[in-house]
């Protein structure tokens, strides 16, 4: 397991800067929380980690660097990025929804599927008893073989999730997990990325939930109008009057 | 697990009544198996209605159709790409094959018909990769009206003003197939491979992740699905089913024209795979069934056929949404259902 960085990561849209030279490192087993206002550019940053959007600047992870205009380079290196609405293709199964995840495993393409499919049959074993050893950690096992369109959205939620378990990558991204969840929905994900990290991965958390993020994160990277105003342990962040500022306006009034 | 947290996901997580699901098989091989009934029951039947030549080449141009209209399916209902080149594809596999035929044989004519279409629809998916939805289909007519164009004042290719006489009929076991029913025999074997290519597409990952790139690229791509490898090979795989279509019909026909291959077969293409179902790659066979038989069993319409056959798909779109193997799934829905290698019992939906 690696380090996971950045450093300088700028986007812009137009004129509009939407990060702007944002840095930050994390290592094995940490839990970085991104914070900041709605616009404060932090789904940016993680598209731009993504590859998914044009950005300037550099990150890597371990010795290798990651090529920000290309997401599957990205996602070989074992970066995960999960999006802020639950992403569920409908006419899928659950099952088949986290098979997606690891389709870096599936060894056979078109003339597999044709040619070695004693191949292709094995590898997909495989691949499913992943798939639903991941659900089963997420509590949807019942489920996988409903037709995604039929899951709640906590349950999507939770599907993403084994998506992320069952590709077991270096890094995972998370852009808001909290987002719609109810109070034990969002204790028993706090627990679930305990026990990610604890296997000695890098997590990013993107929350609005201050609370959620406090238990949670080792180190708070704090934004505001696409700049890093902070980054510090939780309790250093929260005392830092920018982050106050950014987050209540100023004291006067 | 400790007691509490599974309590937690009773609560909130509770499942709505569902029976508690077995693990399925993957990929189950009956699929295969269907694709052999089905040959058997088509050769049987054919073979007991001692049909008139001129219904015997009804059912050989379906299962001409078919094959060209189960290579559409994977490129426009699976993976979604909106292309109106299978007609031109099928030309491809038609022209090249009657071009090399005379040297190679017409078996190896027909493999470099298929190849032709796979290089130059791989080449086209590869340079149109970030063009979608309507952009790809204009992009596609694009490429079929250049591509026509091409073939018609291209005389060593297209003949004269694009129609080539004389290609070689098509040839088994050393044989050649000249009349209509040993081309049948032919031509069901050709279907029979065809749909066998076609399951063992239908059942692996590729069909799964193909619908991720069609429904959401770039998540598909972040989850580490191969965006652009899929567009481009299933591209080029259905292009190629097109070919081996067109390349059998040119054999099996004797000769043919640019028109066999125009926008009308490109929009039929369409017709066969949504009337006929988009759900899976038999509601393709289903359709091209449909787009034969129609217009001649109600030629006696005379100048009212065409009223008569918009009329009809309206009522269709209107009745059955999912297409015409909507029926035939509603029909299945309400027998008992027993399938081999599965522990359910009957009665337990």
């Amino acid at each position: 397991m690696a380090t996971f960085g950045a450093t300088g990561i700028s986007v812009s849209f137009g004129g509009v800067r939407a990060t702007s030279d944002v840095s930050f490192e994390a290592e094995p087993g940490q839990i970085l929380g991104i914070i900041g206002p709605n616009g404060s550019g932090k789904t940016t940053l993680l598209n731009a980690l993504t590859g998914l959007v044009p950005a300037q600047g550099r990150a890597w992870l371990g010795d290798d660097q990651l090529d920000l205009r290309r997401p599957a380079q990205i996602r070989r290196l074992g970066v995960l990025r999960l999006f802020q609405a639950p992403q569920a293709i409908a006419e899928l199964t659950v099952v088949e929804n986290v098979l997606l995840s690891t389709s870096l495993r599936r060894r056979t393409g078109f003339v597999g599927a044709l040619l070695d499919r004693r191949g292709m049959l094995a590898a997909e074993r495989a691949r499913r008893e992943t798939a639903l050893a991941a659900l089963q950690t997420v509590g949807i096992e019942h489920l996988a073989y409903q037709h995604a369109s039929r899951l709640t959205y906590g349950q999507r939620r939770l599907l993403d999730l084994a998506r992320a378990l069952a590709a077991d990558p270096q890094v995972i991204m998370l852009d808001e997990p909290s987002a719609g969840l109810n109070q034990t929905e969002t204790a028993r994900l706090a627990q679930l990325l305990q026990e990610l990290s604890d296997t000695r991965r890098v997590l990013v958390v993107v929350d609005h939930k201050v609370d959620f993020l406090n238990s949670l994160c080792d180190l708070v990277l704090a934004m505001h109008q696409g700049e890093r105003i902070a980054l510090a342990e939780p309790a250093a962040v929260w005392a830092d009057p920018r982050v106050v500022e950014s987050y209540l306006g100023h004291a006067h009034a | 697990m400790p007691d509490s947290e599974t309590a937690v996901v009773d609560t909130s997580l509770a499942p709505t009544g569902e029976a508690r699901t077995t693990r399925r098989r993957l990929y189950p091989g009956h699929q295969f198996l269907v694709v052999l009934v089905t040959a058997v029951v088509v050769g049987t039947v054919v073979s007991a209605l001692e049909l008139e030549p001129l219904d015997l080449g009804m059912v050989n141009l379906w299962m001409v159709y078919s094959i060209i209209a189960i290579g559409f399916y994977f490129i426009f209902a699976v993976a979604g790409q909106f292309a109106l080149s299978q007609a031109f594809m099928a030309m491809v596999g038609g022209y090249v094959s009657a071009v090399a035929s005379p040297s190679t044989g017409v078996p190896l004519g027909i493999v470099c018909g298929i190849t032709t279409a796979g290089v130059l629809a791989a080449a086209f998916a590869l340079l149109m990769r970030r063009v979608t939805e309507f952009y790809f289909a204009i992009a596609t007519l694009g490429l079929a009206e250049i591509g026509t164009i091409v073939i018609r004042n291209w005389d060593y290719v297209g003949g004269v003003d694009g129609t080539r006489i004389g290609i070689q009929p098509l040839e088994a076991l050393g044989r050649q197939l000249r009349m209509q029913d040993e081309v049948f025999w032919g031509l069901l074997a050709a279907f029979t491979l065809a749909l066998l290519v076609a399951a063992a597409f239908e059942r692996s990952p590729l069909r799964r992740e193909l619908i991720a790139v069609h429904r959401t690229p770039e998540v598909a791509a972040t989850l580490g699905v191969p965006v652009t490898l899929l567009r481009v090979t299933v591209f080029a795989a259905g292009s190629m089913l097109a070919a081996f279509g067109g390349a059998l019909y040119a054999h099996w026909q004797g000769f043919v024209s640019t028109e066999a291959f125009g926008l009308d077969l490109s929009i039929g293409i369409f017709i066969m795979v949504l009337f006929g179902g988009t759900s899976s790659m038999w509601g393709a066979v289903i359709g091209a069934a449909f787009y034969v038989v129609v217009p001649v069993k109600f030629e006696f319409l005379g100048g009212y056929l065409d009223v008569f056959y918009g009329g009809l798909i309206l009522v269709l779109i209107i009745a059955f949404p999912e297409g015409l193997i909507g029926i035939a799934r509603s029909v299945a829905r309400r027998l008992p259902r027993r399938i081999p290698g599965t522990q359910r019992r009957a009665g337990v939906s």
